[in-house]
């Protein structure tokens, strides 16, 4: 599911309803209205990096911090061992290097030992131990939990009811070798394990800092101390996070001195902005902007797939959804094309299945079922359905009308729950909206309790960690609140997570995607960009196809001069 | 009046006692709950019994408001969910910026609409009080969003005069001047939307007041018409006007979420908003008990204001 920020939600409102008003209203230099701006205005130096965000972030801490903008602060604060490089590959971040057992179940790493804390303290392994011990601890509120599923005694060690003693457990998942090497034990060989530990689920937080405190309320998660790059100076809750350049960071102090988050929740507001030179960098940019931003010189515009997309779900275990053929049929009545050119004017690819266009395990061989209403309602017949009063498809006397959930805070969805239902009245479907809010929804949809949802996941750069759990029959309680159960699907999604092969595990991802898409068991939505537009004097940005992840790339950033 | 003072001090007790009950009950009754904004994405059901577990939702609803209460007694208003720090401290983050934009724009709104009012009234159905009039009802109508954009564009992106959102100058630079640059917008959109209220309270109440018999005799006795209008119209038409001033108390501490929105305010309103969507319920209780403490102590200082502006009031 996505992780949106609930700011966003609110404001997507406001800020459609205002977002014609912008139109032919555009900058032309930057003024000096604000500190960070002054120094461009001029043609001097700059040395400080204003970004725009739709939200503020709601703790600075890896363990606890959940949403979309926590992330995007946390990525310069703090490190993990290893990290993501533009093609997916694992890279060395905190350990120099690692091994991985024959049996694919032991990773060992060797720390860099010139990491040294924001307080200047030395990072070891101790740090690291503690940091894995502090998440799996069922009183942390860590919702990246469930990532770390493969560790030894993870079922024990997070049991709410009764957790158990790390000391306790025949083998630990986590050991401190020496101050420098520090080991991860695996209960099945993971082949997405080095992925997860990627940040910001598995930044490492320091246990001199935390150690005896509550980790959901210390008031580290404010001030907080990481290794990254930047330090947080000041956080002026709901307005700005000011950090600052670290010194003695391991790989380097970066170019920009300072970096500023500034919250701005509305997006017309937020891109005026970018314009007027209050912000160098716009996270997060209206579509119905980014043709006009585009189109101006003063502006890099750039955009990724992440491993997001969106879709349109239905409960699969239960009639009518519990037959393939009506599953296709929607699948044909559904043009998720007109919603990309519609609603994200573009900036979105119709989807062909859960993996992305930038993941090494995405098949460009499957195609979508076209737009063929003609075809929907032939299957429709076939699965045993007749046109009924008011020309409603009907079987046993009972018409074929369902609501469709979904967050109503976010306008995309709104969009495309509107051209959904137009476009299945059209085969004979009665589409009602009923769109909840976002904690209603989630609870929801957890407890599976829907016939029909219209809403996306966030996924993760690796394929395994979020499809497993979508798919996997295991998975009924947890993501998979959708209900699909497919014995083939179950084995080839084993396959892909117990081989470290990439060419073996991308062969089990591309069979995924082709027996999902027959078995169409959502309507696929779409891949959408994440965009960011920024100042065209700012170089040194990388796109890494994970979510939000230009913000890891702040440390090579830099002004041309 | 100290007696006074003590007497409706004693009397908000049970008030806010009550609305505390209501309160809890509303709030748990809506659908959903926090582990949606606390665990996001990533969530697990596994995780989200943990999670109600660890804040104590698992307990029955009596249990749980008792545990509040005895916390509350004791000053302690709980734990943020969505900050991780104590409701009084996030309160006390956010009332400041709240409380300089509402007072901003209350005394704008004020200066503004009253003189304004005071002429339209002494000038019936005249070009300046049909224009005062359109324009305070013009003001009404706007939504305050669309107002602020407008702002923005005008005076942030063409002329460029005033920056078009944020607090002021964050980190170590900038200071006072920059600060009030960033209230400017904010506080004239607000009150765009309250100068129609008190303009039209302003005048529909001078003229009652100039219909009175008093009036005539003030002006038969030959006094200036300046003195008329301030000293015998003005004074006893200020009873309406008071008593919106003293409902005004809850709106300056409990924020304007569409103008705190648009010009990126770090105020209660937009906190309130993350509240309610993050299903915060300490944070939620807290803000919404600060809220009828405002109301209560705008109900008092409405009374005490009566009296000042008319002797024949006395309080009992």
């Amino acid at each position: 599911m996505r992780t949106r920020l609930t700011r966003r939600q609110l404001l997507a409102r406001t800020g459609a309803a205002g977002a014609g008003l912008a139109l032919g209203v555009r900058g032309s230099h930057a003024s000096p209205l604000s500190v960070a701006s002054a120094a461009a205005a001029q043609g001097q130096t700059k040395d400080t990096l204003v970004i725009g965000l739709g939200g503020d972030a709601s703790f600075i801490n890896p363990v606890v911090a959940s949403d979309g903008q926590s992330y995007k602060v946390e990525w310069p604060v703090f490190d993990a061992l290893v990290e993501y490089d533009e093609n997916l590959n694992i890279r060395p971040a905190l350990a120099a290097s690692w091994d991985v057992s024959e049996d694919g179940q032991t990773y060992t790493f060797h720390l860099n030992k010139t990491v040294v804390w924001h307080d200047g303290t030395p990072f070891t392994a101790d740090d690291v131990a503690f940091t894995f011990y502090t998440m799996l601890d069922p009183k942390t509120h860590a919702a990246s939990r469930a990532f770390f599923g493969a560790l030894a005694g993870f079922a024990e060690l997070t049991n709410a009811a009764k957790p158990a003693d790390p000391a306790s457990l025949p083998k630990k998942p986590v050991e401190v070798l020496d101050p420098y090497t520090v080991r991860f034990n695996l209960s099945y060989p993971y082949a997405a394990f080095l992925g997860v530990l990627t940040a910001p689920r598995g930044a490492i937080i320091p246990k001199r800092a935390l150690q005896g405190q509550d980790v959901n309320t210390t008031p580290f998660n404010t001030k907080p101390v990481g290794t990254g790059p930047y330090r947080v100076v000041e956080w002026r809750k709901g307005d700005s996070i000011v950090l600052e350049a670290f010194d003695r960071y391991y790989r380097g102090r970066p170019a920009i001195r300072r970096v500023v988050f500034r919250v701005i929740p509305d997006p017309v507001v937020r891109t005026q902005a970018l314009r007027t030179g209050g912000i160098d960098l716009l996270d997060d940019p209206p579509v119905d902007e980014l043709n006009r931003l585009k189109s101006d010189p003063q502006y890099t515009v750039a955009g990724i797939y992440t491993p997001s997309y969106e879709y349109f779900g239905f409960r699969l275990d239960r009639p009518p959804f519990n037959d393939v053929r009506v599953r296709q049929a929607l699948s044909y009545a559904v043009d998720f094309d007109a919603i990309v050119h519609k609603v994200l004017l573009g900036y979105a690819l119709p989807a062909t299945g859960p993996i992305p266009p930038t993941s090494w395990a995405y098949t460009a061989q499957i195609k979508r079922y076209p737009y063929d209403p003609a075809q929907a309602k032939r299957l429709l017949s076939e699965a045993g359905y007749t046109p009924g009063p008011g020309g409603i498809m009907q079987k046993d006397g009972r018409p074929f009308r369902f609501s469709i959930k979904g967050d109503e805070g976010a306008q995309a969805v709104r969009d495309a729950a509107v051209i959904v239902q137009a476009q299945l009245a059209q085969v004979g479907v009665q589409a009602d909206i009923g769109l909840l809010d976002w904690p209603t929804f989630v609870r929801q949809l957890f407890a599976s309790d829907f016939e029909v949802i219209l809403v996306g996941w966030t996924g993760h750069p690796d394929p395994d960690p979020f499809n497993y759990t979508i798919w996997h029959s295991s998975q009924w309680n947890g993501r998979n609140f959708a209900h699909y159960k497919n014995p083939e699907v179950d084995q080839i999604l084993e396959d892909g997570r117990r081989t470290r092969d990439r060419a073996k595990r991308r062969a089990a991802y591309v069979k995924l995607q082709q027996v999902l898409a027959t078995d169409a068991p959502y309507v696929w939505g779409y891949y959408q960009k994440e965009m960011y537009v920024y100042n065209r004097r700012l170089r040194g940005f990388s796109l890494i196809p994970a979510q939000a992840a230009i913000y890891q790339s702040l440390r090579t950033a830099s002004w041309q001069s | 009046m100290s007696a006074y003072l003590v007497r409706r001090a004693l009397g908000a007790v049970p008030m806010l006692l009550g609305v505390s009950v209501v309160l809890f009950i509303l709030l748990h009754l809506a659908p959903g709950g926090p582990e949606a904004a606390l665990l996001g994405g990533d969530l697990s059901q596994q995780d989200a019994a943990a999670l109600r577990r660890s804040l104590g939702l698992d307990q029955p609803l009596p249990v749980q408001y008792v545990r509040w209460l005895t916390s509350a007694l004791r000053g302690n208003l709980g734990i943020s969910y969505l900050q991780g720090v104590p409701v009084l401290q996030v309160i006390g983050e956010h009332v400041g910026a709240t409380v300089q934009l509402a007072a901003g724009a209350l005394a704008l709104a004020i200066a503004v609409a009253v003189p304004l009012g005071v002429v339209s009234a002494t000038r019936p159905n005249t070009w300046i009080d049909r224009t005062a009039t359109g324009v305070a009802l013009a003001g009404v109508s706007f939504p305050s969003f669309w107002l602020g954009i407008l702002l923005i564009l005008l005076f942030a992106s063409t002329l460029r005069w005033l920056p078009a959102s944020g607090y002021g100058a964050y980190g170590l630079e900038g200071g006072g001047t920059d600060h009030v640059r960033h209230l400017i917008l904010p506080v004239v959109t607000l009150a765009g939307t309250q100068i129609a209220s008190f303009l039209r309270f302003t005048r529909s109440s001078m003229l009652e007041a100039l219909a009175q018999p008093y009036i005539t005799v003030a002006r038969a006795k030959g006094l200036r018409e300046v003195r008329v209008l301030l000293r015998h119209a003005f004074r006893n038409g200020l009873i309406p006007l008071i008593t919106l001033l003293g409902l005004s108390l809850r709106f300056l501490i409990g924020g304007a979420v569409l103008t705190e929105t648009v010009f990126a305010w770090p105020g209660i309103g937009r906190l309130s908003v993350d509240a309610v969507i993050g299903r915060d319920y300490p944070l939620l209780l807290g803000l919404n008990l600060l809220i009828a403490l405002a109301v209560i102590a705008g109900n008092v200082v409405t009374d005490l204001l009566y009296s000042l502006a008319d002797p024949r009031i006395v309080w009992q």
